[in-house]
Parts: structure tokens; sequence; C-alpha cells
């Protein structure tokens, strides 16, 4: 039996704590009904739980960071008259022709067709064009539909290499080479059967209903040495016409970002533990890879200390859900961020429609992370003809770019706030942390303090 | 330029005394690859001088009209992309030639390193000499037929297509493939997770045999045998889970 005919119990839809009623009922810390439900399934399973969507535990996070705007020592700029740039340019390192010029630093990440739908897809590309920003293919190889729709579309290269031919690798705008992702890093990918439809499986040259499990390291390269030869390469074979991307899961990011420097990445895009996926197993997601607020410091400092910082584009993935998160990334360090959920859920992902099938997969809006089922109830992460046609591309697209118009308007709030006439001139000095943690990992001093804890330099 | 030396290279490499010479020496891997579009005319050869084992020669070729021959050995990723052009290596190949290739012809007289041929699409890819670890890794189509052995983990997880081997190969060979077919004959060290040992219909005799002539490869004295894919990983049953634990 394929994996995804059986349920997978892994949703508890009821709130972690216990109401405190005078019932009597006192859940243990350690056993609580999450944990119990897990070994419940485990064991009715005989393997670890596969889920979609992010992670099940408190992180510390972007969210912990504030931002100081301007008051006595600082001038703000006037909010609706005054211009705040946001304009960002990714890949020029290596000049390269056509180095990916976006109108703003919020892009859509690499979400492959196969954990989409085709609508899904296409209404990603749509908006991304309409924005004036790009979309990324994911690993299931380049879907025409995302291709007519995606003004600049970057092609990723992953270990399982679907569909990589020259053909395809001409078309892309840039190319990513996909080093693995926060949720599920030091793995490959993971696609149950329900979803390797007819045109997944030719896509990826797969059987069809397969529980497809693809590879975690290339084919033909090992070591950085090895790499440079490839990323050389991929700029031959495309006459180095377009950037080259590297993408890697935050775990050793300081190590990583400087071996990705030498290596030859143009922009080097680092997915936090937040990460999302369109199905993982459950223990990578909760148990692996640093938070986003900790790797973009780290890979900052990486590349000032390599003299490489600025020359060597940054974005940042994982758990960026508005203006806010995205405004912190770009004053920690990066050049642009990389949304997923934040986008699906604007294509409609937990919106409260469609509830029998939501209750159906035994959970409900605001609950949902089924995207491994491939019964997605309203259209996005599925293939099912039916489900698909329930995602109206035009309406969807729409949605999708009145959020990131949203989001990189709450980002100008912010930066003209801050005194910046541009997005990309926020920087460390404008933040402060609001936790101890917050403030070890992004390197900015605790609220109220100049303490950097960890830090001999402290503000 | 023509002095003995160079004639009697010529006849080796069967090159006519029409072919045009370029000089690996001379430009680096771009200017390589746009000289050789540029010379591509029908039924012209091309020869390559001096590639001395240097990396990403012929890369991302499509003229399906002419032959591109490397006078020497080359290194990593010779013909990655390749998807037309006919490309013969006069020596030894580095990691991952053909890599990625979808169609033409890459003909290498010694042998080659890593990863021949790493998820190809299609074309077709002979080796005279020995392949090396994971030949014909994560294919997805075309052929690679391989005169000598074939070192470990080659066929692993390959998707499509055919890896053929009249020599032996190293362990773990066509671990986890899906629809690839490896057909080889002489020992192989052990065979990967999920492979098994099939028996040749006499359709992949009649196969077999026109293959290995058009690539100039004679017929094996002992039988092949074919391997392929169980298809025990292909779908998780808690049954296998002692399977799945390990690998
Ligand atoms: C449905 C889905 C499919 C994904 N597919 C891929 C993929 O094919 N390749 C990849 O590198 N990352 C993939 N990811 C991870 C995203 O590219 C990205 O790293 C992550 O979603 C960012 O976090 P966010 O969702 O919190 O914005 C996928 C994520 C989701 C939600
Ligand atoms: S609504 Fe669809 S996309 Fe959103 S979590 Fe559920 S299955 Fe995934």
């Amino acid at each position: 039996m394929s994996m995804s005919e059986r349920s997978d119990r892994s949703n508890v839809g009821a709130p972690t704590s216990n109401p405190s009623g005078s019932d009597g009922m006192r859940e243990s810390p350690i056993w609580d009904r999450h944990t119990i439900d897990e070994i419940h399934s485990k064991a009715e399973l005989g393997r670890y739980r596969i889920s979609g969507f992010s992670l099940h535990r408190q992180i510390p996070r972007l969210d912990d960071l504030v931002f100081l705007p301007a008051a006595m020592t600082r001038l703000p700029l006037e909010g609706y008259r005054e211009h705040c740039e946001t304009k960002t340019v990714l890949g020029a390192r290596h000049g390269c022709a056509k180095p990916l010029e976006l109108s703003v630093p919020v892009y859509i990440t690499s979400m492959s067709f196969g954990a989409l739908s085709w609508n899904a897809k296409a209404a990603l590309g749509r908006a991304a064009s309409a924005i004036g920003t790009c979309t990324c293919t994911g690993e299931g190889g380049m879907l025409r539909e995302e291709r007519e729709e995606s003004s600049l579309l970057v092609y990723q290269m992953t270990p399982s290499r679907y569909m990589l031919d020259l053909e395809h690798l001409r078309q892309a705008d840039a190319i990513e080479v996909a080093m693995g992702q926060g949720a599920k890093p030091g793995t490959g990918g993971v696609l149950p059967g329900a979803k390797v439809a007819d045109r997944v499986a030719e896509m990826r040259t797969l059987p069809k209903n397969i529980d497809q499990r693809s590879a975690v390291r290339h084919p033909d390269f090992l070591g950085a040495d090895d790499m440079e030869v490839k990323l050389e390469e991929l700029r031959v074979a495309t006459n180095n016409q377009v950037p080259i991307f590297l993408k890697m899961p935050a775990t050793r990011v300081r190590e990583d970002v400087k071996i990705a420097a030498k290596v030859g990445a143009d922009v080097i895009v680092i997915d936090g533990m937040e990460g999302a996926t369109g199905a993982s197993p459950e223990l990578l997601l909760d148990h692996t890879g640093i938070p986003t607020v900790a790797a973009v410091a780290a890979a900052r400092e990486a590349l000032e200390e390599i003299g490489l910082y600025g020359e060597v584009n940054l974005v940042i993935s994982g758990g960026v859900r508005n203006g806010a998160d995205a405004a912190k990334a770009l004053a920690l360090g990066a050049d642009a961020v990389a949304i997923g959920t934040a986008g699906l859920i604007a294509l409609n992902c937990n919106a409260p429609i469609y509830l029998d099938d939501y209750a159906r997969l035994g959970t409900a809006p605001g609950f949902c992370h089924h995207c491994h089922t491939g019964l997605c109830p309203v259209g996005i992460a599925t293939q099912e003809p039916e489900l698909v046609e329930r995602l109206e591309v035009d309406a969807a697209a729409e949605r999708v770019e009145n959020f990131i118009n949203a989001m990189v308007m709450e980002m100008t709030l912010l930066a003209k706030a801050c005194g910046k006439g541009d997005v990309h001139n926020l920087e460390p000095e404008d933040l402060r942390a609001l936790t101890i943690e917050a403030a070890a990992m992004a390197r900015v001093p605790l609220a109220g303090t100049d303490w950097i804890p960890g830090s001999a330099n402290s503000w | 330029m023509v002095s003995a030396d160079n004639i009697a290279v010529d006849q080796w490499a069967g090159l006519s005394p029409e072919a045009v010479h370029l000089d690996a020496d001379e430009c680096d891997p771009y200017e390589l690859t746009h000289q050789l579009k540029e010379l591509a005319r029908d039924n012209a050869q091309i020869a390559v001088e001096n590639p001395r084992a240097r990396h990403n020669l012929g890369i991302g070729l499509e003229m399906e009209n002419c032959e591109v021959h490397f006078l020497g050995s080359v290194g990593y990723y010779c013909g990655g992309f390749n998807a037309g052009a006919k490309i013969i290596v006069h020596g030894n190949a580095g990691w991952g030639v053909g890599e990625a290739m979808s169609g033409g012809r890459i003909v290498v007289r010694g042998s080659t390193a890593w990863s021949a041929g790493a998820g190809m699409r299609g074309g077709t890819l002979v080796i005279h000499g020995d392949g090396g670890p994971r030949t014909g890794i994560a294919m997805k189509g075309g052929d690679i037929f391989v005169a000598g052995s074939v070192g470990f983990m080659s066929g692993f997880m390959a998707h499509k297509g055919k890896l053929v081997v009249l020599g032996g190969a190293g362990d773990g060979l066509g671990a986890s493939m899906y629809e690839g077919r490896i057909f080889i004959a002489g020992r192989a060290g052990s065979l990967g997770a999920d492979a098994i040992e099939r028996d040749l219909d006499p359709a992949d005799v009649e196969e077999l045999k026109r293959d290995l002539a058009l690539a100039e490869i004679a017929w094996p004295e002992g039988a092949l045998r074919k391997i392929e894919a169980e298809g025990r990983l292909w779908y998780f049953d808690k049954h296998d889970g002692r399977i799945w634990r390990s690998i």
C-alpha cells in the first residue's frame, strides 16, 4: 500500500493547553496529546510521520526583534509622500549578461510542480510577473504554464535533475543549485504517490503513483572543488547570460556561506529551519537546522569576513510572513527575501472554505498541514483535477499580487520611519532584540541595553 | 601547421585532411564552445588539439551535422548538456562526461572517471575503456555502452535508459532504480538495494546486438544478465520496515 493511501494521523486540531477548569484533567507537558498521538500513529504506520507545512515548536524568530525608528537622532522620511527605493538586483557578481532586476526585494521561492498544482504554479507566476519579481521552479522540472506566466523564472537544479537538459536550461532566467532546504536539511525530497500523477511522473521520469524519495547528493560533484568546476559548466552552457543561485539549509551557515562564495555562487539563498515543505519527515521540521534570525546574521558575518559582503548577494527564506519580517531580514544583511508559505496562504491555503474537505483530512482551516496527502481542500497542494479547479488562477494571482504589494508597503513604511530612502539601507543598528536569545542570534543588543550576549564588543 | 606529427595524429583519430583544427591552449571553455558552434558545417570534422584534461570542454553543443574530436584526454563534464553533437574523445575523460545530455553521441576511446552520463535524458555514450564509479547515475534516458568494467554505485537511481557493461561492476550495482535497465556480462561486486537479476528475453538480445554493433563493441563471450528494480522501495510498506530503517 502506498504511504499516501494511509491516513497520517498527524493532525491534532485541539489547543495544546488544557482549559483551566476544575474538571481534574491535567495534561503532562512531557506526554502531551501531540506526543501521545505521535506514538500511536507510529505504532500503526511503522515509520516516521510525514507532514507538509512548517515546524510545530517555538523558536527564536525575526519576530523577536523590533525597529528603532527616528526620534531625535534620525530624521524620518514622509510616509505616502517621499520615495523609498525597493529595486533589487541579484546576481551581478560574475558579470552575467542578465542579472535579475526585481522591482521589490521579495520573490516567490522554489516550490515544485508536483508538490503544488498547475494552477497554483501559474497563479504564483502571474502574480510575480505583475509585481516585477521572480518565481522559482523548484525540484520537479519546468512547467510550461509556469514558464509562460513568469517573466523571470529561476530554474532549480536539484540532485534529482528532473527534466534538466539544454533546452530547459536555456529557458531559465537564473539557475538555482539546490543543496537542500531548511525543512529537511541533509535529506532528499519526498513526494507521496498520490501526487505522482501522470504529468508529474512524466516530468520527473518516474513510474506513476510511486512514493518518490529523491536523492540528496548531487550525482556529479561531491565537494567544493568539483562544484566550482560544475558552476563554470553551467555558465558555459548558458553562455554566462544568467546568474547562478546556490540554495542551502541553515545549518553551519558561517562555513557553508564561505564555501558557497568560493565555488562561485552569485546569489546565496539561506533557508532557515522554519522553511516550509510540501512533504518532509516530521522530525526534521522540528529538530534540524537553525532559525532564520540566526542564519541571516551568521551569513552576513561570513561574507564580511571574506570581504564579499555586497558582492555576493544574500537571500533569506524561512518563516517570512510580512513586511516586518522581511525588513528585519534586510536590516540584518539580506538583499532579498524569498517567500513560500505566505504566498500559499495568499493563494488560499488554510482559507475557511470547503470545510467538509478539511474535516475529511481530520483537520480544519488554521490547522491544515496536509499538503503531503495530495488532497488539499483548496486546490493548491494537489494533483486532483477537481480540487485544482477550485483554485481560480485570475483571482488567486490577484490575491498574491495584493499581498506582496502590501508586504512591500510595510517594508517601506518601516524603512521610512527609520529614515531610509532605500529599503536596502536598513542596517543592524536599526534593530533591538526583545529576548536574550534573539539578541545573541541576531547579534543586535537587547532592547534598552547595549548588550549583545556572547559578543566581546557590545555596542 | 602540417607536420609529420599532425598527419600521424589525424590518421589515428580518423580525421580527414579537410578537418578544421582548434587549439584548446588558445581559448577558454566559453570561447571553445562558441567557436565549435561557429565552425559547425555539414559533415565537418572539428579537431580540438591540446585538450590537456581541461574541464568543461564542448559544453551544450547541439549541432547534429558534424563531429568534434578531442585529440587527448579531457577533464570534468566534457560534452555536458550535449543536445545533438557527435563528440569523440581520443583519450580519457574526467568526471561527468556527457552529464545531462539529451541527444547526440559521445564516444570515449579511453576510460572515464566518476559519474559518466549522470542524469542524461537521451543520446548515446560509448566508453571503450572502463567506466568509473557511479556510471549512469540518475540517468533518465539514452544509452551507455561500456566495453570494460564500471565502478561502484553504477546505475544508482536510474529512472530510465539503459546501461550495458561488457566487463564487471563494483559494489551496489543498480541501487534504488526506477525503470532503468542494466545489462552486464561480467561479475558485479554486489547488487544495490532493490536491484534484482532477471532473465533476458529474445527481444533484449535483438536490441543489444543492434546496439553493440552500432557502438562498435564486440558481443561478449559470456552471457549478459539483466538487472532491474524489483520495486520494493517504490512504495512504503510497513512489512518492509527493516529495509527502510537501514537505507
Ligand atoms: C509546497 C512546497 C514545496 C516546496 N518545494 C521545494 C522544492 O522543490 N525545492 C526547494 O528547494 N524547496 C522547496 N520548498 C521550500 C521552499 O523553497 C522554501 O525554502 C520555504 O518554503 C521557505 O519558507 P516559508 O514557506 O516559510 O516562506 C517547498 C516548500 C513548500 C511549502
Ligand atoms: S490548505 Fe492545502 S496548501 Fe494549505 S496546508 Fe492544507 S493541504 Fe497544504
